[in-house]
């Protein structure tokens, strides 16, 4: 199809064109009649080439590594010998060093020791100075202390004198104001006792004015039947019946002047029983007032004696705590004498090395016998059993002669 | 006062027209006894009760060792006992009997007042009603200044014969109703 397309358009077209349509037409041809041999040949040629590139590309390798190879060893060789020089010169410096060590090491280690032993001593005074004056320190302070216990103590005793004089005083004083209380209420209760000796008076008044009156109705009584046996005595006993008559009317007079009594009786007997009572009322309200004033007086009072009291617990523990810091103090100045301890061990052992000192300065070789010597004369010179278990502990493995003389 | 009493006293001594009578209170009401008739007057008390008699009848009273029966006036005559006081007492009356004897009979009366001395011409006959009472109980009634007297008639009212048949019957009746 697209063949016949080419040719229809080529009929229209330059000659070039028609050469090159020629060509492929004449290449599909062949194509066409060899098609199917190409593809076997194809294969055939790359394979060749595929082949020699990797000969030519595992030579080169090869190479490579061969060249590689001798490079590294050559680099090897030169580092080895540059590590074997630095070595031998190490060697050499060291040998130097320990010469010259040799050389140097008596002379510079009794000056050291020797520095040893003079710092040893300075240490030894200054602390001895330090010491002795922190004591004297300590000294003042527990005289000052000393003092002001003494103070304390006096104001103590004084305080709980005059505290005890006060108190005892404002007792007595407010007693006395009780008492007066006390008495004011006791004639009170008098007034109280003679207005109930009226009221009393006047009940009887009435019981003795109410007999009056009995005695006056008996007096009626008796009357009439005065005047009865008047008129049953018929004209003798006339005159009889008029005294009869007035004894009467006087038995009646009496009765009423009895009643009439009796009345402004009531009427007084009210008015007493009325004032005892507000007496009697007025007068418990005063007990009970006093009773109230007691008890917050001698509620003062108690609290009053709990101040005191508080008062004097207070310097009292002011004395105690006192005390306590004195006790301290002189603890402490008990302890300073750890320096003079201090001072026996630098002593010893400043005593050691200058022995040591001796050992160099005779140019002999430090032999071990010798400092084992050294070492018992010091275990010897210790007067501290601490200084013998620390000397022990330092050399567990020698052996030392006990001195049994121990001083403190 | 005194001397005209006394002028008074005198002058009924000389005439018998005056009587004398003994005045009291019973029942709210005020009345009078012939004053011969009284024998004396005792204070209330030491009443004896007798059982089964009517009210009217007290009780008994020993009067110096003789036993006299006691009345209650107000009892008698308006059927309602004496409220005790203090001005009750007993009048001890003498009634004559039909044994020409006289019986000493006590009467409790709520007060004892006077001995009043009244003239005949003060004295009326009894009214025919307008009391409380039986007319025939009042022998007269006094005309005093402010009030009207009764004057009993004791024979009628302290009628021993009449008291005595009160109580057979009462006595009866108690034994009818056992």
């Amino acid at each position: 199809m697209n063949t016949v397309k080419l040719i229809a358009s080529s009929n229209a077209d330059s000659a070039s064109e028609w050469l090159i349509i020629t060509f492929i037409q004449k290449s599909l041809r062949y194509l066409h009649r060899y098609g199917v041999v190409l593809p076997y040949l194809l294969l055939g040629l790359t394979l060749g080439f595929v082949l020699a590139a990797f000969w030519c590309i595992w030579s080169i390798l090869i190479a490579a590594f061969l060249l590689v190879a001798w490079g590294l060893e050559r680099q090897l060789y030169v580092e080895l010998q540059e590590v074997k020089f630095a070595y031998l010169q190490q060697v050499a410096a060291n040998e130097h060093l320990q010469q010259q060590i040799t050389q140097q090491s008596d002379n510079g280690l009794a000056e050291l020791l020797s520095t040893l032993c003079q710092q040893i001593e300075l240490a030894r005074g200054d602390a001895n100075n330090a010491v002795t004056g922190l004591t004297a320190d300590f000294q003042f302070i527990y005289d000052a202390l000393d003092h002001s216990i003494h103070l304390a103590n006096n104001a103590s005793a004084q305080f709980g004198q005059n505290d005890a004089g006060f108190a005892k005083d404002s007792k007595v004083e407010l007693a006395n104001v009780i008492k007066a209380l006390n008495a004011a209420l006791a004639s009170k209760s008098e007034l109280v006792q003679s207005v109930n000796y009226v009221s009393e008076t006047a009940t009887e008044l009435m019981t003795q004015t109410a007999s009056i009156q009995k005695i006056s109705k008996e007096i009626n009584l008796l009357s009439l039947n005065a005047s009865i046996e008047a008129a049953r005595a018929g004209a003798a006993g006339r005159g009889f019946a008029v005294v009869a008559e007035r004894v009467r009317e006087l038995s009646d007079i009496t009765a009423e002047a009895a009643n009439l009594i009796i009345q402004r009786m009531h009427t007084l007997m009210s008015a007493v029983g009325a004032s005892s009572t507000k007496l009697s009322a007025s007068q418990q309200q005063d007990q009970h007032i006093l009773i109230e004033a007691e008890q917050k007086i001698s509620a003062v009072l108690e609290q009053m004696n709990g101040v005191n009291q508080q008062l004097n617990d207070n310097v009292h523990a002011l004395e105690q705590n006192a005390a306590t810091v004195q006790q301290k103090v002189a603890t402490a100045l008990m302890q300073f004498q750890f320096q003079d301890r201090v001072s026996q061990k630098l002593g010893h052992t400043a005593d050691a090395l200058g022995q040591i000192q001796l050992l160099l300065g005779s140019e002999q070789a430090l032999n071990k016998n010798q400092i084992t010597a050294i070492s018992e004369q010091l275990y010897a010179s210790y007067t501290m059993k601490e200084e013998r278990d620390s000397h022990q502990g330092a050399a567990s493995n020698t052996t030392h002669v006990e001195n049994e003389i121990t001083f403190f | 006062m005194q001397l005209s009493q006394a002028t008074l006293t005198h002058q009924t001594a000389i005439s018998p027209s005056f009587k004398q009578y003994l005045t009291f209170n019973t029942g709210g009401e005020c009345y009078a006894l012939g004053i011969l008739l009284v024998k004396e007057i005792i204070e209330f008390g030491g009443i004896t009760k007798i059982p089964l008699m009517p009210t009217f009848v007290r009780g008994v009273i020993n009067l110096r060792g003789a036993v006299v029966p006691v009345i209650d006036l107000s009892a008698r005559l308006y059927g309602k006992c004496v409220d005790e006081g203090k001005r009750t007492c007993i009048v001890i009356v003498e009634v004559p009997n039909n044994a020409d004897g006289v019986t000493e009979l006590g009467v409790v009366v709520d007060g004892v007042n006077e001995v009043l001395e009244l003239n005949s011409a003060e004295l009326t006959a009894p009214p025919q009603f307008g009391s409380k009472i039986r007319t025939d109980f009042i022998e007269a009634m006094a005309r005093l200044s402010d009030r009207l007297l009764m004057i009993l008639a004791p024979e009628k009212v302290l009628s021993v014969e009449e008291m005595a048949s009160l109580v057979a019957v009462t006595e009866h009746v108690n034994n009818q109703e056992h």
